[in-house]
């Protein structure tokens, strides 16, 4: 399953990377708490552990009462149950992670869910967290929930995102890289690179261009955005087969639904230039991007060395 | 693979959820006790039992809650996890005390549960009436449609609010504590200002004789009176429970019990003589025993007493009985969880909802009894927050005694080991636990007669009665229909010889 080996020495981005990175084991924290979505989260967990030999820690996050909560006439703590039941939740969990890939449950409390996340990811070193998307039933296949809010606005590693009833695939083949028309793509590119060096996954560059916000000609506007992703696949070099596409619609939404997204695919994208240091900050187009898109998505967060490039 | 589970016993809990100072308990306590809502329902039925002497009633139905508390928290020092009295009477005299123990604590929060709706319904109304200026509109809260129909929509959105696991913040407490002393106490300032200028409809002065528990004429009126005052005071022993979050854990628990105990008592005291002494026990106007207004007395005072900002002390029982309406959800939920996840009730009570980690199925059937329990009360009862107060109270005595004496029996073992154990172990909650349970009967015998309570009955034997009785005798039915169909619980072995090293 996984790409050729890092030659050591071979590097040229700090030890902030994310997807893919330096010799160690990753490890993947995957929210989970019996639900449709924390399976969904799961699945995906599953596919990128295949596609870059990561470890899975699966944790279900119980939330612990607000002590000011006044339970009136009072009644015990039924933690015990609760963690029971997430015990249970979790052992069923890890009957449906194959064989080939390890995999760990555990239980914390914490006052919210996306608290507690984070402080698994501290915990295990994780490199990554993987959430399912809020099931809203008529809504968009990614509605974001609170708790994945919050990871999107807080988060400092990256955050994958599984859409609502992800079917999951054996392993991600495939990546699919969001460059934005604005300039300050390069943590993107260099992510895209580095994962794709380390798993052997083909990559493709992809910008959306919704024709309703071109003024002129579309041709030229087309050819522009091509002309700039191609400039983007040279900077990434020779060593990683890269292709580049241009994608476009008469809006945003039209343009990412007509695009014929691989299955066994994930989308990442970057962060907002509103994010602080190493911190994810889902950016607008990307949150529209995000609500119609039918493969799973990854956001990066904002590097630091990226902010100092810009200033 | 393997699952991994925290520290043992999770014992993080107080570290990450922030703590509790002093004050801080004292205000959980009061939120608890939600004194607006506790004495708008009680003030009436109480002076209806023992007159002049309600200050000497709330002293003294004050003590066997205090005795039962020392065993609560004996419970709870040795089963921090399992703190039901459902589980701790199962593990001190078996399952089928245990049974009944915890039937006793849901028909108590169902009960509640009504009542709080109830009252919420009746002061919604009011409130309305007096921010339009409107008073007819008041008048829609005794209409019964209208009534029931507003009261599913109140227990409809509290049941949401506590499925999805919503939890009121500290600020919120605060503000909604802080709220309700402030205006019970301006009521309190406005009724005394009034009497002394002679204006109070009422109008009598405070004598002596009031504070004197052995004036009470009967044994049934004393019986009456504490067991609606053990619904009065029901709550603050959760300030016990949360000394894991208290800062200064050793001596705070101990010291926000006293501190809530005694500003609770100070409060009911100021109140309770404020409303005694402006209205008076005529039978006619806002005299206590107008049976008119008997069950709601706030609702009546308010304007005579406050003027125009009555409005403030309708916004804060209002306030008070929506905040418990929601948090008093949680209880009868978590109960049900614990019987169902014991198998003393069909499994699916104890089903958690993965998403919002609440115990759905049970709270949704708390939700469904009681609005059916308020629906059939409104329609056969003439004073449905009167009998619900005072089948609450019999059913609070009831289950309190029980768990009293689970605690006398669970440390059985250990009574003689020191003086500190023998008061704790064996004397406090026996004697809390006897006495609950003497009122508790004699209040039984007593509410047969259909005059009792409010007077509502159901073929010459009165609803109170029936209520209460047949609450328990129903939970016999409930649990040998249980027993046929799951025995497992039943013939499960308890521990009651298990002997946690305390002092």
């Amino acid at each position: 399953m996984t790409g050729p080996a890092t030659p050591a020495g071979d590097r040229e981005t700090p030890a902030t990377s994310t997807t893919a990175g330096q010799g160690g084991t990753f490890r993947y924290v995957i929210g989970y708490n019996g639900d449709k979505r924390s399976k969904d989260a799961l699945r995906l967990g599953i596919a990128l552990a295949k596609a870059f030999n990561a470890e899975l820690e699966i944790v279900c996050i119980l939330r612990s009462d607000e002590p000011y909560l006044p339970v009136y006439p009072p009644v015990g703590d039924v933690t015990p149950m609760l963690r029971r039941q997430a015990n249970n939740w979790l052992h069923e969990a890890l009957d449906t992670v194959p064989d080939d890939v390890v995999a760990r449950g555990h239980v914390r409390t914490s006052l919210s869910v996306a608290a507690g996340l984070l402080a698994a990811v501290a915990e295990f070193e994780a490199t990554l967290v993987v959430v399912g998307a809020a099931s809203g039933k008529y809504t968009a296949k990614f509605s974001v929930g609170p708790v994945t809010d919050a990871l999107l606005h807080r988060a400092g590693v990256p955050v994958a995102l599984a859409p609502r009833g992800y079917k999951g695939v054996t392993a991600i083949k495939r990546l699919y890289a969001g460059i934005g028309m604005r300039p300050g793509a390069h943590r993107i590119m260099r992510e895209a690179r580095e994962a794709a060096y380390r798993s052997g996954l083909e990559l493709d560059l992809v910008s959306f261009l919704p024709l309703d916000h071109v003024q002129g000609e579309a041709t030229e506007a087309i050819a522009q955005v091509e002309r700039n992703l191609q400039s983007s696949a040279k900077e990434i070099g020779e060593h990683v087969p890269v292709s580049v596409q241009v994608v476009r619609g008469k809006t945003l939404k039209k343009a990412v639904a007509e695009m014929d997204w691989q299955p066994d695919a994930v989308l990442l994208v970057g962060s907002s230039r509103l994010a602080g240091e190493r911190q994810i900050f889902l950016g607008t187009t990307t949150s529209r991007i995000l609500r119609h898109l039918p493969i799973p998505m990854i956001v990066l967060p904002l590097g630091t060395s990226e902010k100092e490039t810009e200033s | 693979m393997s699952v991994e589970t925290e520290a043992e016993g999770g014992t993080d809990k107080g570290l990450s959820s922030g703590s509790v100072g002093l004050l801080g308990a004292v205000v959980i306590g009061m939120s608890c006790i939600a004194p607006a809502y506790t004495l708008s329902g009680a003030l009436g039925p109480t002076a209806a039992a023992v007159d002049t002497h309600l200050p000497a009633i709330f002293l003294v139905g004050f003590i066997p809650m205090l005795l039962v508390a020392v065993g609560y928290r004996q419970l709870n020092r040795a089963m921090p996890d399992s703190g039901t009295t459902f589980t701790w009477t199962s593990k001190a005299f078996g399952p089928w005390v245990g049974w009944m123990g915890g039937w006793g604590l849901l028909a108590a929060t169902i009960l509640v549960l009504s009542n709080l709706a109830g009252i919420a319904v009746e002061f919604f109304y009011l409130m309305i009436a007096q921010v339009t200026g409107r008073p007819e509109v008041a008048d829609l809260a005794s209409n019964v449609p209208v009534n029931i129909l507003t009261c599913l929509v109140f227990m409809a959105g509290a049941c949401w609010i506590s499925y999805r696991g919503v939890e009121t913040t500290e600020k919120v407490q605060w503000v909604l504590v802080a709220f309700q002393i402030i205006i019970l106490l301006w009521f309190s300032v406005a009724a005394f200002v009034h009497v002394a200028n002679g204006t109070a409809e009422g109008g009598m002065h405070i004598q002596a004789e009031w504070f004197n528990p052995l004036g009470v004429g009967s044994l049934s009126a004393f019986a009456a009176g504490v067991s609606l005052s053990v619904f009065i005071y029901w709550g603050w022993d959760v300030v016990l429970t949360i000394n894991e979050e208290t800062k200064g854990a050793a001596t705070t628990p101990g010291r926000a019990a006293l501190a809530t105990i005694f500003s609770i008592v100070v409060l009911y005291m100021v109140v309770g003589l404020a409303v005694l002494s402006f209205a008076g026990l005529g039978d006619t106007g806002v005299g206590l025993n107008n049976p008119e207004i008997q069950e709601n007395v706030f609702a009546a005072l308010a304007g005579p007493v406050m003027g125009p900002a009555a409005l403030l002390l309708s916004l804060a029982v209002l306030s008070s009985s929506a905040a418990s309406l929601q948090s008093t959800f949680v209880s009868p939920a978590r109960t049900l969880l614990a019987m169902g996840y014991y198998g003393a009730l069909p499994r699916r009570f104890g089903r958690i909802t993965p998403r919002f980690q609440s115990p759905g199925f049970a709270t949704v059937a708390a939700a469904v009894v009681s609005s059916l329990f308020y629906t059939f009360m409104r329609i056969v009862s003439e004073d449905v927050l009167w009998d619900t107060i005072t089948a609450l109270g019999m059913m609070v005595c009831f289950y309190y005694g029980v768990t009293a004496l689970a605690c006398v029996w669970y440390f059985r073992r250990s009574w003689f080991k020191s003086v500190k154990s023998f008061l704790n172990n064996l004397f406090a909650p026996l004697l809390g636990g006897l006495l609950l349970l003497m009122f508790f009967v004699q209040t039984s015998v007593d509410s047969m007669d259909p005059a009792y309570g409010s007077g509502s009955q159901i073929g010459g034997v009165g609803l109170v009665f029936i209520l209460g009785i047949g609450i328990l005798l129903l939970g016999v039915v409930v649990m040998v229909t249980q027993y046929f169909r799951n025995r497992s619980f039943f013939q499960e072995r308890f521990e009651t010889t298990e002997l946690p090293v305390l002092d």
